[in-house]
């Protein structure tokens, strides 16, 4: 070796063909999780040892062809070009072989070293399905090795095949397509042009490459293309057409005929037998029947995340607290301990507690994905989601979202196309999520107590009618971005229902084990910055006026009560009055009141705008930080005092701060704004880079005081409030 | 007009004469394994009326019924 540089095996293969499977059963699940540069693609790798052969292993995205049109796409053959790469386990599922040979053709054509290992060879067999692999490997000029990857069979086989691989000197690839002639001249046109973009490569791979730029060029989006190459493309295409004549067709076409002719040497069916997936289908996807599965099924999901994970987020919250108390108790009081206590622990548990539904719902995707039923959910709920412009695919996170929006948006990663996944990771947030609910139930106890409206109770109405709203403002949202932000051909629908499978525990758990590791290693570094960043933004400058005058009023309880429970009592009420000057006195404080003329028309004063800011947290904070603003301390949704000093506060005019209007108004505004830092921080995780969720933040918020502003002013132009 | 994969019956088998979806969806149909002369058959349609299931080369897709319209066949048994 003549420079140390690390040198890669790619794993590569269709959707659904147990490659990840393979991947684990080789790697012993030890993988490493990174991106690869420029696309959000997770690149999943892990460090191999084979002989005197030190590698890594990379694990592809799963795919048809190198065939690309996208920067995603593109990944696979940036990787196969890669001067380390040194070969390829091309991963095929037995039972749909000439789909997944039509890649190993391919990866075969491209010249690296390959070896095809060929999966769940026992699913073949129970089909009838016959598999010479010795004749297959003749064909191909490359090792063929049956492996059925769950019962890690046949794996010593495949890494010896892979160890000679790699060491054997590698010949030009036996296996050569008859492409007709025409095609043959353009692509030796093309091959001079592409020799001048890549000179490193060898002259054998010119005419491969040619054959790539082929049918990949034209209405892509591939990077580093040079012009040259394009532009000869662009002729020999149009050339083409003028006379009849179909590349892409040509191309796949030939390349299909000689994979139908190397099948029908090396394969023969015996009494084919019907599959119990067929079987399976038959209910699964019933008009009737398919319709009531699916709904319990997304139900049973929805029930887990929003009722299931509450225990384990009350016991991390609670956790959360008693660390806090914890360390106070340790620690002299001052900023040290506030910094610790307010800022680093409640930024950890803020992080932490997303924990369980991360988990839950990738466990769930997880099964869902790997048994085959995801695929129908899609195809079930499509005809819904065509309508907004959404894949089918999204339902899931959508419906994820009226739990959270954090392990929703992650959830988008089943969703294919950049594109499609953009639009629903920037529209779900709207879902009204779990969040949400105790905000709602402070403002409905607060104005709407002891109401009704005909046979309802004027709350439940209101409730109803929020979590009807942001269905609706959801599916708004996507369609419009859909038009106007991310403007582009309608999702397409093509996608492989495959066979249903058991999927492995082992598999759910390492994947959704992964995930949450991103989230907290990531995501989380964000969450913590942004909970010290609003600690400190609420806390100050600190008044050494107020510290002074509660200190002397303090001072004057103690001599003037008249018993020691009166005098606890009259303390801690200074206490929280105290917290509640110095917040008001506090950067976000002063913001809240210089934002309070943009919010009068919206119904809100200044200490609602100091509920917001610190609502940004989690909404939910709002909460407990209108407590600390009234000077009540510690409070949740249902405190009777609270909600007493709700309806107590009045605007410099004298009128109640808190209508039913307004109250309406404030609930509108939480449903629609994304008073949320870790979906801002997860948005920025799963999109890449900072544009997407500054976008979903401003256009969130607008929206949010629109709507808020129509309410208000609309509902006392009509006589409310 | 030739028949599309929509017009067929359920489980009629047939042969592809051509797909016409625009470049992009037409080339992964076609890398997916459905090429001019391969044999087709339309398994279910989903409970709302659309997208459609059709079984080729041993799997399952579904495809909805807008580009399924763009994909000619040729029903077995007619000429």
């Amino acid at each position: 070796m003549t420079h140390k540089v690390s040198p890669q095996v790619l794993v590569a293969g269709n959707p659904n063909c147990g490659k990840s499977t393979l991947f684990n059963a080789l790697s012993g699940g030890s993988a490493h999780v990174g991106n690869y540069p420029g696309v959000t693609v997770d690149r999943t790798s892990a460090r191999m040892r084979l002989g005197a052969q030190d590698f890594e292993l990379v694990d592809l995205p799963g795919m048809y062809s190198l065939t690309a049109s996208s920067p995603e796409e593109q990944l696979a053959v940036n990787a196969l070009t890669e001067s380390d790469t040194r070969g390829v386990i091309c991963v095929v599922d037995s039972t749909t072989l000439e789909r997944g040979l039509y890649l190993a053709l391919q990866l075969v054509e491209s010249g690296v070293p390959v070896v095809v290992a060929l999966n769940m060879m026992d699913s073949a067999e129970r089909m009838g399905l016959h598999i010479d692999t010795d004749r297959l490997s003749e064909l191909f000029g490359t090792p063929v090795i049956p492996v059925v990857a769950t019962k890690r069979r046949g794996l010593d086989a495949l890494l010896a095949a892979l160890g000679e691989q790699l060491e054997s000197v590698h010949e030009t690839p036996k296996l050569r397509v008859a492409y007709p002639a025409d095609l043959e001249a353009n692509v030796a046109n093309l091959a001079p042009v592409v020799a001048q973009w890549r000179p490193e490569t060898a002259a054998n791979q010119h005419r491969v490459f040619a054959l790539w730029c082929l049918l990949s060029l034209g209405e892509d989006s591939l990077r580093g293309v040079p012009d040259a190459v394009r532009h000869a493309v662009q002729s020999i295409h149009e050339a083409a057409a003028a006379r009849g004549r179909n590349i892409d067709l040509e191309i796949i076409s030939s390349r299909y005929a000689w994979l139908d002719e190397a099948v029908g040497e090396a394969c023969f069916m015996q009494d084919p037998r019907p599959s119990w997936s067929e079987r399976i289908d038959r209910v699964l996807t019933h008009p009737i029947a398919g319709l009531v599965i699916f709904a319990v099924v997304m139900f049973a999901i929805f029930e887990a995340l929003f009722a299931g994970a509450e225990p384990l987020i009350g016991a991390i919250e609670r956790a959360t607290g008693f660390m806090q108390a914890q360390t106070a108790a340790i620690l002299p009081a001052g900023v040290l301990q506030d910094l610790i206590v307010e800022g680093i622990i409640a930024g950890v548990g803020n992080v932490v507690v997303f924990a369980p539904q991360i988990l839950m719902l990738f466990l769930f995707i997880g099964f869902l994905e790997d048994s085959g039923y995801l695929a129908r959910v899609a195809f079930v709920i499509d005809r819904v989601m065509k309508a907004v412009g959404l894949h089918g695919k999204a339902f899931v996170p959508l419906l994820s979202g009226f739990a959270c929006a954090v392990p929703a948006v992650m959830a988008t990663r089943t969703i294919e196309r950049r594109r499609d996944r953009l639009v629903t990771m920037l529209a779900l947030p709207l879902m009204s999520c779990s969040a949400r609910l105790p905000v709602y139930i402070l403002v409905v106890g607060t104005v709407f107590a002891g109401q009704s409206l005909g046979w309802f109770s004027a709350g439940a109405v209101a409730l109803f009618s929020m979590y009807t709203l942001s269905v609706l403002v959801t599916l708004a949202a996507a369609a419009v971005i859909r038009r106007t932000v991310l403007p582009g051909p309608a999702p397409t629908f093509v996608l492989e229902m495959p066979p249903y499978r058991w999927p492995s525990a082992q598999i759910l758990w390492i994947n959704a084990w992964r995930r949450l590791r991103i989230f907290l290693v990531d995501a989380g570094t964000i969450i913590l910055a942004m909970t010290i960043l609003l600690w400190a933004l609420l806390s100050f400058p600190k008044s050494e006026a107020l510290t002074e005058h509660y200190a002397a009023e303090r001072a004057r309880v103690e001599q003037t009560a008249s018993s020691e429970m009166e005098k606890a009592h009259a303390i801690q009420s200074l206490d929280a009055q105290e917290a509640g000057a110095q917040l008001a006195n506090s950067l976000g404080g002063r913001f809240g009141h210089a934002i309070e003329p943009a919010l009068r028309p919206i119904g809100f004063d200044w200490q609602i705008g100091v509920g917001i800011i610190g609502a940004f947290a989690a909404r939910e904070v709002f909460i407990s930080t209108l407590g600390v603003v009234f000077g009540i301390g510690e409070a949740d949704e249902e405190n009777k005092p609270l909600r007493q000093a709700l309806r107590d506060a009045r605007h410099a005019d004298g009128s109640p701060v808190m209508t039913p209007l307004s109250g309406i108004s404030l609930m509108v505004f939480f449903l629609l704004a994304c008073q949320c830092m870790s979906t801002i921080a997860v948005v920025k995780k799963e999109s890449g880079s900072w544009k997407w969720p500054v976008f979903l933040f401003s256009y969130m918020t607008v929206l949010a005081y629109l709507a808020s502003l129509a309410v208000y002013q609309g509902g006392q132009l009509l006589g409310y409030g | 007009m030739k028949p599309s994969l929509v017009d067929l019956p359920l489980g009629q088998h047939a042969e592809i004469v051509s797909i016409d979806c625009g470049r992009r969806l037409s080339r992964r149909l076609m890398e997916m394994g459905l090429l001019p002369g391969t044999r087709i058959r339309v398994v279910r349609v989903a409970p709302l009326g659309d997208p459609i299931e059709v079984r080729v080369r041993n799997y399952s897709l579904s495809v909805r019924r807008a580009e399924a319209a763009k994909i000619a066949v040729n029903p077995e048994g007619t000429a």
